[in-house]
């Protein structure tokens, strides 16, 4: 697991030093155009693991190295773990990256306070709790879409499962809200949900719920990477 | 002299293609060369031994353990007394030649930084070059740098020396000699390349159609076997004599002869002096065997 891990570091290093550039810059100016810093977390969150996210999935299909990869002493198991590891962490790491550019953003709107564009977000003051709470919905919903496509890489490779992540998702959120019951369209269940969350059993609950989700993947993904041929 | 790997009736179907019966051993001590045309069964037979593909039939030893129907964290175990170099260089292009050293030293136990440095000196690999950067040669050399600094038991190469030129395959077969000189080591080595093979192999297998044709000594190639060119005279003299039971030789129709493949090229010449005969190489003997009429 730490080799497949350190494989998917040494593989994204490069890209993941650009990525973490642009979305700084990108960051701070959506805070300053919409005038909200708990904006930036999961767009930088998003935009980081998911870009990443696939580009590394994408190399495993070049020069087949995810067969070399087999024909070392990695387990099949170690792959898949390394690989949820990795992914992970990636998803924390862009995530902590979008809170520190919405402080740096706050920094600068009171650093700044004749900038009209930045005006907005130093009136409106900084709240830890909300912030926290961005970052813990931006880590778990990057997890469940990453829990949902990544046995399908596993299963098929990454060019085939990509036709498929649409439609599952689809399926996996029309099964959850089924399963969830109510009036989900409605606004009320909206705020209602949001309410819930929004409170320190809420914040557990969801980080009780992305270890469970992107777990139980991480297991469905070993089994299947077990029937597959290169 | 013990086996390292032993290969017993294997078999794996696919839609189209069926990998019959195929069963040879890699002893210590010696290199095994796999033969045969491209499709013939020659990639699928080595993913079979690393567990790349699940076989349909037969069995398969890695150091005495059935690794057909073994636990996935055992056979891993097992890969670490084996090195592997592919026909593609397969680390990812953006690694450099340290970082795929330090990858690699994160996956072997017995990884050697001494040996992999030695031998990236060596091959003149620049270490902070991308893998995307190295030439199909370089990439090659790298590939079978990390090989070796795994200090395997068993090295299984799929056309490892594809891509090198002439003055680096012969350093690289020179560094294969000398990983074979321990007695505890072995190698299989698939090549179309089969100059390499009648200069390195012990043993030659030779596999088409997902069947094994042959499975001989290079000695009882290189060493006795031989190209007899016959004129047609020649050629009804040497069905005739008796010499040789019917369906016992090939033979190869060319414009202006035939080419008869003998099994001793010294008796032959003793029995007809007048038909020219060459030693056989693996390259003539492959032919020969493949697109050859029985006599």
């Amino acid at each position: 697991m730490k080799a497949m891990f350190l494989s998917d570091v040494i593989a994204v290093r490069k890209y993941l030093k650009q990525q973490t550039i642009i979305a700084f810059v990108v960051g701070i100016f959506v805070a300053a155009m919409s005038g909200s810093l708990y904006a930036i977390p999961p767009f930088i969150g998003f935009m980081i693991a998911f870009s990443i996210s696939f580009t590394v999935i994408a190399l495993d299909e070049a020069s087949n190295w995810q067969g070399f990869r087999l024909a070392l002493p990695l387990s099949r198991a170690d792959v898949v773990r390394g690989r949820y590891a990795s992914l992970l962490a990636l998803t924390c790491y862009s995530t902590l990256l979008g809170v520190l550019a919405a402080l740096i953003a706050y920094g600068l709107a009171l650093l700044f306070p004749g900038v009209s564009q930045l005006a907005e977000l130093a009136g409106a003051g900084l709240d830890g709790f909300a912030m926290a709470f961005v970052a813990v919905l931006s880590v778990f919903l990057c997890s469940v879409l990453l829990a949902i496509m990544l046995p399908l890489c596993f299963c098929f490779g990454m060019t085939k499962a990509i036709r498929w992540v649409p439609l599952v998702a689809v399926l996996a959120f029309v099964l959850f809200f089924a399963g969830v019951g109510g009036d989900v369209t409605s606004v009320a269940w909206i705020v209602n949900v949001f309410d819930a969350l929004l409170t320190p059993v809420g914040l557990a609950a969801m980080v009780a719920l992305t270890v469970v989700v992107y777990g139980g993947s991480c297991l469905l993904a070993g089994k299947l990477y077990l029937k597959r041929e290169f | 002299m013990s086996n390292l790997l032993n290969v017993e009736n294997l078999s794996k179907h696919y839609e189209g293609f069926d990998l019959q019966d195929i069963s040879f051993a890699v002893p210590a001590g010696n290199v095994v060369g796999l033969v045969g045309s491209n499709g013939a069964g020659k990639s699928t037979t080595i993913k079979s031994i690393l567990g790349l593909v699940r076989p349909s039939g037969g069995s398969i030893q890695l150091f005495g353990e059935e690794t057909v129907g073994m636990p996935d964290s055992r056979f891993a175990q097992l890969r670490q007394r084996v090195g592997v170099v592919f026909d593609t260089c397969a680390f990812p292009a953006e690694s450099t030649v340290d970082e795929v050293g330090r990858f690699m030293a994160a996956c072997y136990r017995n990884w050697s930084t001494a040996k992999f440095n030695q031998l990236v000196e060596r091959s003149a690999l620049p270490r902070r070059k991308c893998v995307r950067e190295l030439s199909r040669g370089m990439g090659m050399k790298l590939s079978l740098a990390c090989a070796l600094a795994a200090q395997p038991d068993l090295l299984i190469l799929d056309e490892a020396t594809a891509g090198l030129d002439p003055i680096a395959r012969d350093e690289a077969l020179n560094i294969l000699r000398e990983f074979v000189a321990d007695e505890s080591h072995a190698i299989l080595m698939s090549s179309h390349i089969t100059s390499d093979l009648d200069k390195l192999a012990d043993y030659i297998l030779c596999i088409d159609g997902g069947h094994m044709v042959f499975s001989v000594e290079t000695d009882s190639i290189t060493g006795l076997a031989g190209v007899a060119q016959c004129r047609q005279a020649d050629f009804l003299a040497v069905a005739e004599s008796g010499l040789y039971a019917p369906g016992t030789l090939r033979t190869l129709k060319q414009p202006l002869s035939t080419l008869v493949l003998v099994p001793d090229r010294f008796a032959f010449a003793q029995a007809f002096p007048n038909i020219p005969v060459e030693h056989a190489d693996i390259d003539s003997f492959m032919n020969l065997t493949l697109k050859g009429e029985l006599l």
